[in-house]
């Protein structure tokens, strides 16, 4: 490869070879062969890339071959004629070709688009300091929406595109799953002036003994200790000091960035023990799952604190002593008065599980006989969040919430709002989906400052007000984990539930973060989506930091901007878990022009929805669900049509293709379909259901995004040889570079290649597989052969497989474990806490019997999973094709 | 008439007048009004026990006494108090002289009922308030006390255990999973029902406890837990309230005593704990209103310090913040003093049972549905003050007991703990509850009023007073907490002729009759009758009717009342003082004008010097003592008999010899010192054996015992007698030994009369300290006065009254 510019494609850094990429896809002959694949290569202006892009288009010359699609020849030349980097001159590197694309034949769109990283950044070869490739920070930890940047406010205001930055900290659970470079020796240069740290793209001057600010172009001195070791007394490499060579880099920091010691990681457990939590075995559940995760709570130094609270109409507390003090037992202390906040002991309620862990363990094992008669059906949670905070306030921490009960006492309390009255108009927002009580976000904001941190698992089976309760975690850092009609009768439930809990619990969170993203002079941090509280103008505050989250920032420009790239630094300081400050800092360089092409062949269409999906939140809670979606639609609109009238001007008309560029040509479809979801969708929506897709989609790492709108279907019955088992690796073709499908490491399970979401698609004799990060459908066509219902269900018909909510019979035959192996690989994440519950559908067969369509289950469970066809139409909105068309008139009236 | 002595052996009774005057004027002579001191439940082994329920006029209520007239023609009896017939019922149809039913007995003018009932009494019921708030060595003690006593309480008692320090803490004691207490700020007041929400108590006080108890059996069957609702989980009985019956719940008992732990919460620099004790009270109170139909417990405080925090402080935390003294009071800067007695009072009015408080008060405070009532024992474990003082009514006003000690580590604190569970001849203890008093009169004689550990009933009537005498306007009081050591003042009032003319109307004898009925710890309702007849002047001589120790003692009680109705000490003494005289006035022989012609009876001859004792006592000279002191010296004064009030008013002293003679009591006085004698003083609240220069010489010489015998005697039998004094009093007293002229020895001669002052009158003026105001016969004190400068201005200002 050539130094200095770096493909999104090629593995990314040097440090985590493993890191799967988002753009992977399992190349796969035999895969190819049966599976239609209708993506093309975007962009390539490196060698690195060449094998890929031969790749692709062989593939496309077999699927055209196959499957009778029409190569997109124009596209193919296009790219074929793009010049080869090398051909440029230095210093002045050709920025990402403009393709277009006409999005009226591009149907079915190309879904693989989808998993494609973004365009690459272009740089020129002497942009950093080392030439290292991983100057620049990887996608998955910090993206900009567009990889090319206006240099004037006024350009980006005319381009139509938003300007964002998404952040995205940590991608995986566990630091041992991905680990980063660390500067460990507490050197941390950092600008005098602009406080930026030091990076790849700094220059050194004066031979050596200064470095030059690449924000603000002061000068800065050289830390000694770049050169010299004093610990050692051996002269140190300073270009081998991470800082300078990787983009995503984590320094110990020194004392001075502690403004207090170290606290220990703090859990304080607020348990329902109504009525309804004894009923659907909510507190049975999250007391085993307790006890069973004790040993993932992360731990190593011994120092996590626990607390354990009990709610119902009164509030519950548990004195718990030391193992060592064998004559004291465990003291419950129930306080009533919710009218003010008492912590009825001064010691005890809080303790270190480590030395306490017997008795913790006993306690968890009786908590639910404690309360296993109680009639009460009211919740005192506010009072109880208010005791939690004042209980752990000068230590901060975590306040995990399990609940199946609406709050009704205390502070805090709610109310069932009338859904009926508002239900699908315009005031269903304002009146359903914002707090009904003040407190919510008043305590949230206290919560934050003294370092507390809120999560919520709910799992009532009435009305819960998602839509308050969600505010916590929102302005803590937390997160709202939503269980509706949660039971413990059902294995599935019990499974979910204590899988995520377990996993929530496991997580290497940081505590005492604050995020702070700085950019290049001219450039403004303005506004700031995801779950923190803003608390100075760019400063965002995580009580905890979360490792499943990401976070969106509106980027404003505000001078005119003369140099050809501006900086983007993501710092988050913070103390892990395992008691050391660290500061996580992020790096990120992107070439700036004039030129509005440019600027549209560099956008990133995943990272523009994730901005508008932000912004379609706000205006559901500043206005309405109406308004929302009328801006997710003028936002296509605008764009296309600027797009139309600055971009490739010329074609007028109304008969004119409805044109976008090629790497922006999966946005129309994105935001259309985010329209239809829950979160958004017109029509009847529970506002529960509601709150928490919205909850979920506003804090939701990308990938998880952009399959939670548009979501994967897996065709099984048609899936490759290989699918469903280990990888088993690839042989060696000479000395090519690694492609894509390396990164799958060996043993891993070879996951299909995903079909496009529409009816269309599935065949009545199929077996699919839909996955939309909430649940998982295991869809089996009504005309599905005997043989295949035997072979993963184990039932001789079709009528007797086992609908709803299901885990799949493990059955000795192959088909049967490559379907379950499929579903355990999607289950898993390292990166994020979910476990999604299967759900059999059956669909409907040409000789269906009355029996069947009779099943009161099976036509709501087939709506619902029909609701992620989400290019078909579906009640009140239009098809994708519909879609279009509807888009091409608005462009060209 | 029989002698006193024996009258009180028999009925407990003790008057100043054994008969009552007719004309105003000769009420007017007896210079205070006439009074008992009556001891219902008076221990005797030959008590007349009915065990059949007494038989009542249908007029008056009066019982069928000794005193009746049956006419066994008619088949009826008269009542002695009203005069109406009343028919006999027929299984009386076979009386004669011979057989007589047991209360016509002539032995029995006392007699016990016990009554029968459709349903047993509640048990019981005891509650510990412990303050949590002191030393792990007194908490100790205190805890090793409790558990010693479990074991103690009548048969199916109740017992409930709230502790307290910053917080309050409700034990639910029925909880068998683990340790689980109910927590209260203690920041304020609560009102009754709302505490009892907050305890997960609905409506109990409306069920009885044995509904209760049957309902908080665990419920098994799934489809009973919806029938039973709120049942077992709402219920105070069971949860609460656990009956002490079985060996399991002592062990469950023991086990929570045993894991209490010394307060936790940080104590600042320079502050006190915080400790909410009013607000452990106020909690218990509503626990109680709460908790069954009829209840009527038993509160335990165990305060090892002063309240500093939420209702009935008594001091802030700050330790730059003296505790209030008897001048700031007085001079009203004790700057919580009010609130606090405001807030204890009504405490107390709670605890005498809602229904006389419903009538009275619309207060949110009180479950204006609950029967219940309760006593409060007061148990102060601290060198400092508690605030006893303020807590006074709850004991005072339900029977309850007050002791004060240093810390619960004291045997005083023990002992006298262990005597409220002291027992009776057939093994219960004889602190019984639920006591009412009934007093019922023959025409003309009216009810005044009861000092004592009682509160009205405000039961009106026609033998009502329109004067008031302690607790006045009513013929019936409570009495929540009652034993034979609680002995009452009841005082009357005669209805008088104007004239000696119109004496031959008058009438010559009237009759009173005491009803006390109570719940007796074997589990019965006793109803206890003592029917009095006394004679009028119109048949008797007053003055030898006159008992100078139920009259010193009944002053004593008047005095205490008054002081404790915020009467002025120099009113009270001008008060005591010429009432004094104007009964040697009337009762003395004397020359007019001729102090030394001044001799009074042998009826009335100890009454100045009683007197003289009484103003000098800690009764009176408050200013000695902390508010905390005097309030227990007052509590005790208004249970005690008249044997024990004296020796609180005039101490006893006996001198020990070793010259081989036997004890002999002297004269109180610094004259009765010498330096080779043991002397014993008994002043009730401590016991000082004194040894004089040589005495105590002699003793630490250690001479061999064989050779000198007598001196071995002398310090072993002032030991011995010491002990038997000590032995059955309480509260426990103090026990000092001392030497001449060491600092101990003050007990002792603080309470001497300092005759040797007797030669420099001049130093307490010409007058030798009393000095005549405004013409009236009124005196002023000073410490230094002796008996006899006392008793001979006494002798002048009588000769010289008009
Ligand atoms: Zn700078
Ligand atoms: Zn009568």
């Amino acid at each position: 490869g050539v130094p200095g510019v770096r493909g999104a494609a090629t593995p990314l850094n040097p440090i985590s070879p493993n890191i799967p990429t988002a753009g992977a896809n399992p190349v796969n002959s035999a895969y190819y062969q049966q599976q239609p694949q209708q993506s093309v290569p975007l962009y390539s202006q490196q060698q690195g890339q060449q094998p890929q892009l031969q790749q692709q288009q062989q593939q496309q010359g077999q699927q055209s071959q196959q499957l009778g699609y029409q190569p997109m020849a124009q596209q193919q030349q296009t790219y074929l004629n793009q010049p080869e980097y090398g051909q440029q001159g230095p210093g002045a590197a050709p920025l990402n070709m403009l393709y277009s694309t006409d999005l009226l034949k591009e149907l079915p769109p190309p879904i693989a688009d989808l998993q494609f990283p973004p365009p690459p950044i272009v740089l020129p070869a002497n942009a950093t300091t080392t030439g290292s490739e991983s100057s620049n920070a990887d996608y998955q930890y910090f993206r900009s929406t567009l990889n090319v940047i206006p240099n004037t406010s006024s350009l980006l205001k005319k381009s139509k595109l938003p300007f964002a930055i998404v952040v995205r900290p940590y991608i995986t659970l566990h630091d041992s799953d991905n680990q980063i470079p660390v500067v460990s020796d507490c050197v941390i240069a950092r600008c005098r002036r602009c406080r930026a740290y030091i990076n790849p793209f700094i220059h050194f001057t004066e031979n050596g003994r200064r470095w030059r600010c690449n924000f603000c172009g002061l000068l800065n001195d050289v830390p000694s200790a770049f050169d010299y070791d004093s610990v050692t007394s051996q002269p140190a490499q300073r270009m081998e000091r991470s800082e300078l060579n990787h983009g995503v880099v984590e320094f110990v920091a020194p004392p001075e960035y502690m403004i207090r010691p170290p606290q220990p990681l703090v859990y304080v457990f607020v348990l329902d023990v109504c009525k309804f939590s004894i009923d659907n075995g909510l507190l049975a559940t999250v007391t085993r799952t307790i006890l069973d995760s004790l040993d993932r709570i992360p731990n190593k130094e011994g120092r996590a604190r626990i607390a354990f609270m009990a709610v119902d109409s009164s509030i519950s507390y548990f004195a718990i002593p030391r193992d060592e003090e064998t004559d004291k037992e465990t003291k419950m202390m129930i306080v009533s008065d919710t009218e003010e906040t008492l912590i009825p002991a001064p010691e005890g309620i809080l303790v270190n599980l480590k030395e306490s862990r017997k008795n913790i363990e006993k306690l968890l094992q009786e908590i639910p006989s404690y309360f296993a008669n109680n009639m009460s059906t009211d919740s005192a949670l506010g009072p109880a969040l208010k005791s939690a905070h004042s209980l752990i306030s000068r230590i901060g921490g975590k306040i995990e919430v399990f609940t199946s009960t609406l709050p009704n006492i205390g502070i805090g309390k709610l109310k069932v709002r009338d859904e009926n009255a508002v239900a699908n108009k315009p005031k269903e927002a304002s009146e359903l989906l914002t707090p009904n009580s003040s407190f919510y976000k008043s305590f949230a904001v206290e919560c934050n400052k003294s370092q507390v941190t809120v999560d919520m698992f709910l799992t009532g089976s009435s009305y819960q007000d998602v839509a308050s309760l969600s505010n916590l975690p929102r302005f803590t850092a937390g997160q709202t984990h939503f269980y509706p009609a949660w039971s413990a009768n059902s294995v599935e439930d019990i499974t979910k539930l204590s899988k995520e809990v377990s996993n929530h619990l496991s997580m290497d969170i940081a505590l005492e973060a604050v995020l702070r993203v700085r950019g290049s002079n001219g450039m403004r941090m303005q506004s700031f989506f995801g779950n923190f509280f803003n608390r100075s103008s760019d400063l965002c505050s995580f009580p905890s930091f979360p490792r499943d989250q990401s976070y969106v920032i509106e980027v404003s420009i505000e001078d005119y901007i003369t140099k050809p790239i501006v900086y983007f630094q993501c710092a988050v300081l913070h103390t892990t878990c395992f008691g050391e400050r660290r500061i996580r800092v992020m790096t990120l360089a992107i070439p700036t022009s004039k030129d509005l092409k440019s600027v549209y062949a560099s956008a990133d269409q995943l990272a523009i929805t994730n901005y508008f999906t932000h912004r379609a939140i706000e205006k559901t809670m500043s206005s309405s669900l109406d308004d929302a979606r009328d801006y997710l639609r003028k936002s296509v609109v605008d764009i296309l049509g600027l797009y139309k009238k600055e971009i490739v001007p010329g074609n007028m008309g109304s008969s004119s293709p409805l044109q976008l560029c090629t790497n922006l040509r999966m946005l129309p479809l994105l935001l259309q379909s985010l329209a239809k979801n829950i979160a958004f969708r017109s029509g009847r929506v529970p506002s529960d259901h509601r709150a928490a897709a919205l909850n979920k989609l506003g804090s939701m790492p990308l990938p998880y995004l952009i399959r939670a709108i548009y979501p994967s279907v897996y065709s099984l019955h048609t899936m490759p040889d290989d699918c469903g088992l280990p990888y088993e690796g690839e042989e060696e073709e000479g000395d090519e570079e690694p492609t894509q499908s390396s990164d799958l490491e060996r043993g891993e399970i070879v996951i299909p290649e995903p079909v496009n979401a529409s009816c269309m698609n599935l065949a009545r004799y199929g077996l699919y597989l839909i996955d939309n990060t909430s649940e998982l459908f295991l869809y089996v066509g009504g005309d599905a052969v005997p043989q295949l219902v035997e072979d993963v269900f184990g039932v001789q018909n079709i009528a007797d497989i086992k609908i709803g909510k299901a885990e799949l019979p493990e059955l000795e035959n192959e088909f049967n474990t490559r379907v379950r192996n499929i579903i355990s690989k999607i289950r898993e994440g390292k990166d994020t806490i979910e476990y999604l519950n299967l759900y059999v559908v059956v669909g409907p067969g040409s000789n269906e019997s009355a029996t069947a369509s009779a099943n009161r289950d099976l036509i709501p469970l087939r709506i619902w999973c029909m609701s992620d066809m989400v290019e078909d139409r579906a009640t009140s909105n239009v098809s994708y094709k519909e879609y279009l068309g509807q888009l091409r008139e608005k462009v060209s009236s | 008439m029989a002698d006193i002595y024996e009258i009180e052996d028999i009925d407990g009774v003790r008057f100043n007048w054994n008969a009552f005057p007719v004309t105003r004027q000769e009420a007017d002579n007896m210079s205070s009004p006439v009074g008992c001191l009556y001891t219902p439940l008076l221990a005797r082994d030959d008590l007349p026990v009915a065990e059949y329920d007494p038989q009542v006029c249908r007029r008056c209520r009066a019982v069928l006494n000794v005193f009746s007239q049956i006419d066994l023609g008619s088949k009826t009896w008269v009542c002695t108090l009203c005069n109406s017939r009343n028919p006999l019922p027929p299984h009386y149809a076979g009386i004669t002289a011979e057989n007589l039913p047991l209360e016509l007995n002539p032995q029995s003018s006392s007699i016990e009922y016990i009554l029968s009932r459709t349903q047993p009494p509640p048990p019981p019921c005891y509650i510990y308030v412990v303050d949590l708030c002191q030393e792990p060595e007194d908490l100790e003690s205190l805890k090793k006390t409790l558990i010693t006593t479990l074991p103690l309480h009548p048969p199916g008692a109740l017992v409930g255990l709230i502790t307290f320090d910053s917080v309050v803490n409700v034990h639910e004691l029925g909880f068998k999973s683990c340790s689980k207490t109910y927590v209260f700020s203690g920041s304020h007041e609560y009102e009754s029902v709302a505490a009892q929400k907050q305890l997960g108590i609905y409506g109990n006080c409306s069920r009885d406890w044995m509904r209760q108890l049957e309902g908080s059996a665990p419920v098994k069957a799934p489809g009973a837990r919806a029938a039973a609702q709120f049942g077992p989980i709402a219920s105070t009985v069971g949860r609460f309230l656990i009956p002490i019956g079985d060996e399991d719940s002592i062990t469950r008992l023991t086990k929570t005593i045993t894991s209490l732990e010394p307060s936790k919460w940080t104590v600042k620099p320079g502050h006190r704990a915080v400790r909410v004790t009013g607000a452990a009270l106020d909690i218990a109170s509503c626990l109680i209103d709460g908790s069954y139909t009829q209840c009527c417990a038993k509160v335990m405080l165990f305060s090892a310090g002063a309240c500093t925090f939420g209702p009935g402080k008594i001091v802030g935390t700050e330790l730059k913040e003296p505790i209030r003294s008897h001048s700031d009071i007085d001079k009203g800067s004790a700057s919580h003093y009010k609130k606090a007695v405001k807030f204890y009072q009504k405490l107390a009015t709670k605890a005498v049972g809602s229904n006389a408080a419903r009538e009275n008060t619309k207060d949110k405070f009180f479950d204006h549905n609950a029967s219940s009532s309760f006593c409060v024992n007061i148990f102060a474990g601290c060198y400092d003050q508690t605030g006893v003082y303020e807590m006074l009514p709850l004991a005072n006003k339900t029977g309850g007991v007050v002791v004060v000690t240093d810390s619960f580590q004291t045997s005083i604190f023990r002992n006298s703990f262990f005597e409220l569970y002291a027992k009776d001849d057939n093994g219960y203890p004889f602190d019984y509850s639920a006591g009412s008093l009934d007093v019922l009169t023959s025409p003309r004689l009216k009810v005044a009023g009861l000092i004592g550990h009682g509160a009205s009933l405000k039961a009106d009537g026609e033998n009502v007073a329109d004067v008031e005498i302690g607790e006045g306007f009513t013929h019936r009081w409570s009495l929540r907490s009652i034993s034979p050591r609680h002995t009452y003042a009841i005082f009357f009032d005669m209805q008088t002729v104007g004239s000696v003319e119109q004496r031959t109307s008058s009438v010559p004898e009237v009759y009173i009759q005491f009803q006390t009925t109570y719940r007796h710890t074997d589990g019965t309702v006793r109803m206890r009758v003592t029917t009095l007849s006394r004679l009028t002047s119109n048949s008797t001589d007053l003055s030898s009717t006159f008992d100078q120790e139920a009259a010193a003692v009944l002053y004593a009680r008047l005095v205490v009342n008054k002081l404790e109705r915020g009467g002025e000490y120099s009113d009270l003494l001008r008060w005591i003082d010429k009432s004094l005289v104007k009964l040697c006035t009337v009762f003395g022989d004397y020359t007019k004008g001729d102090a030394n012609s001044f001799r009074l009876s042998n009826k009335f001859s100890l009454l100045p010097q009683f007197i003289y004792h009484l103003r000098r006592s800690q009764f009176l000279q408050v200013f000695n003592y902390s508010p905390d002191e005097t309030a227990f010296y007052h509590h005790t004064l208004l249970r005690t008999d008249v044997r024990d009030s004296l020796v609180m008013i005039q101490p006893t002293l006996v001198r020990f010899l070793a010259d081989g003679s036997e004890p002999e009591p002297v004269l109180l006085d610094s004259a009765s010192l010498k330096p080779d004698a043991v002397l014993l003083l008994d002043a009730f609240f401590y016991t000082v054996i004194y040894y004089g220069r040589v005495a105590a010489e002699w003793r630490d010489a250690h001479y061999p015992k064989d050779e000198y015998p007598g001196v071995y005697d002398m310090m072993d039998k002032s030991r011995e007698e010491a002990a038997s004094l000590i032995a059955d009093r309480f509260p426990l007293p103090r026990y000092v030994t001392c030497d001449e002229g060491k600092s101990q020895a003050r007990f002792l001669y603080s309470k001497l009369n300092p005759s040797e002052n007797d030669n420099n009158q001049f130093v307490g003026g010409r007058m030798g300290g009393y000095v005549p105001d405004e013409g009236e016969a009124s005196v002023v004190h000073t410490e230094d006065v002796s008996l006899r400068t006392f008793f001979q201005h006494l002798a002048k200002l009588v000769v010289n009254a008009s």
